[in-house]
């Protein structure tokens, strides 16, 4: 795939070409007890709220319904509840608008509007899906409902660590992260992905020599290995241990070096697989599995 | 609670603007940025006294709804420069994060409150 034919595919096409048209729309009085129960009867996660004349009002999502349920306050109207002012599209904006509309805002989910009435929803998965297929990539289909055709992008990247450079550290992290947004994956795996990205990195770039960090996305999960060129870890039991660090006192003063690295990445990933050898070099490898396709929204307003 | 009604009840100085005035969920207050990884989440605001690139990396990589640095720091340009590209909201204060996550749990507590009455 090239960029080139990417980014100007992107200008070409429509967000109407890859919208799914079927919308489930909440009415602004129900409450949020009765939000709950619809998104889990439509199996979605999330739905735009609407006024009596069916103008888009808001936008409210299982992220909202868990909020109020953990307040205890399920009992109290989705109009005070949801997100306003919602961010929307039309169905002639470019797929390129969309995206850049995706990229600024925190969000997974865009409504598409003609005049004020709901028309469409997009994701970003119904983007990938969409761009994916026009240019032919490998697609592998994934064991999924007889609903909808489940795919994902299989990738593998390599990014280079320098050791030392507290400048760019998290930069890495960071390019992670927008890969695996833009790769439509759920926010629980972009997060635990995010968090052992993050303290694979910073131990590379204050423990190491420098080195890579490959990051592989399978339709099993993602697989994540942090490879360096040395010193290698003495203890690598011992480097588990909470509250264990080496990291001198500089490093200390940054609010690094609390020894909670590796513990909040063996805690955020599925498997943890530590091989050291002093001299050489030491290779940490992760493993997040997909629970439930790992696609963010799959379900959502795919009915 | 939306970020605009934070910055204005707690008077802070806005480094670089959030991005609309969207809903803050929560707070986190803490300078080991492990223990903030681990704890902090999306749409939380988080105090701190670090001042470097990382507590930017940090705050993008959460999707926070802020960072707000106490004790009057300034933060260095590369910080502010790099919250400005990644749309990271950088928020500061010459109060302590003692004071500013006290005030900041009272604010949030009286909305939970006004939501029953």
């Amino acid at each position: 795939m090239n960029n080139h034919e990417v980014g100007s595919l992107q200008e070409k096409l429509l967000v109407k070409d890859m919208m799914t048209c079927q919308v489930v729309t909440v009415p602004h009085d129900l409450t949020m007890e009765q939000v709950k129960a619809l998104l889990g009867d439509m199996a979605i996660t999330g739905a735009p709220v609407v006024d009596d004349k069916g103008r888009i009002c808001g936008i409210v999502s299982m992220f909202d319904v868990l909020k109020a349920l953990e307040e205890n306050l399920l009992s109290l109207p989705v109009a005070g509840r949801m997100s306003t002012p919602v961010i929307v599209t039309t169905p002639d904006s470019t797929v390129a608008e969309a995206i850049a509309l995706f990229r600024q805002h925190r969000f997974n989910r865009l409504p598409v509007v003609d005049g004020e009435r709901v028309v469409g929803m997009l994701t970003p998965g119904d983007i990938v899906r969409k761009l994916a297929n026009v240019l032919k990539l490998d697609l592998v289909e994934e064991a999924a409902g007889p609903q909808e055709n489940r795919t994902i992008l299989q990738w593998a990247e390599e990014f280079p660590v320098a050791a030392g450079e507290f400048g760019q550290a998290g930069e890495v992290s960071i390019a992670i992260k927008k890969k695996l947004q833009e790769a439509g994956l759920s926010p629980l795996v972009i997060k635990k992905a995010v968090i052992a990205a993050y303290e694979a990195e910073m131990n590379m770039v204050i423990h190491s020599h420098g080195g890579a960090f490959e990051v592989r996305m399978t339709p099993e999960g993602v697989l994540m290995t942090a490879r360096d060129q040395g010193p290698g870890i003495e203890d690598v039991a011992k480097a588990m241990e909470e509250g264990f660090s080496t990291a001198p006192q500089n490093i200390r003063r940054m609010g690094f070096g609390a020894g909670m690295g590796l513990p909040n990445i063996k805690r955020s990933v599925d498997s943890l697989e530590i091989t050291s050898r002093i001299g050489q070099g030491t290779e940490v490898k992760m493993v997040i599995h997909f629970q439930d396709g790992g696609l963010n929204e799959n379900k959502t307003d795919h009915q | 609670m939306k970020i605009k009604q934070i910055i204005n009840e707690l008077a802070l100085e806005v480094i670089v603007p959030p991005r609309g005035d969207y809903e803050v969920q929560s707070g986190y207050t803490g300078d080991l940025l492990s223990q903030v990884v681990a704890r902090a989440d999306r749409d939380f605001i988080w105090i701190t006294i670090q001042n470097h690139l990382n507590v930017i990396a940090v705050a993008c990589l959460l999707n926070l709804a802020g960072v707000i640095l106490a004790e009057g720091i300034e933060p260095i340009p590369e910080a502010v420069e790099k919250a400005r590209e990644e749309g990271v909201c950088l928020l500061s204060s010459p109060e302590g994060s003692f004071e500013l996550g006290g005030k900041l749990y009272q604010l949030f507590n009286v909305e939970v409150e006004s939501c029953y009455t």
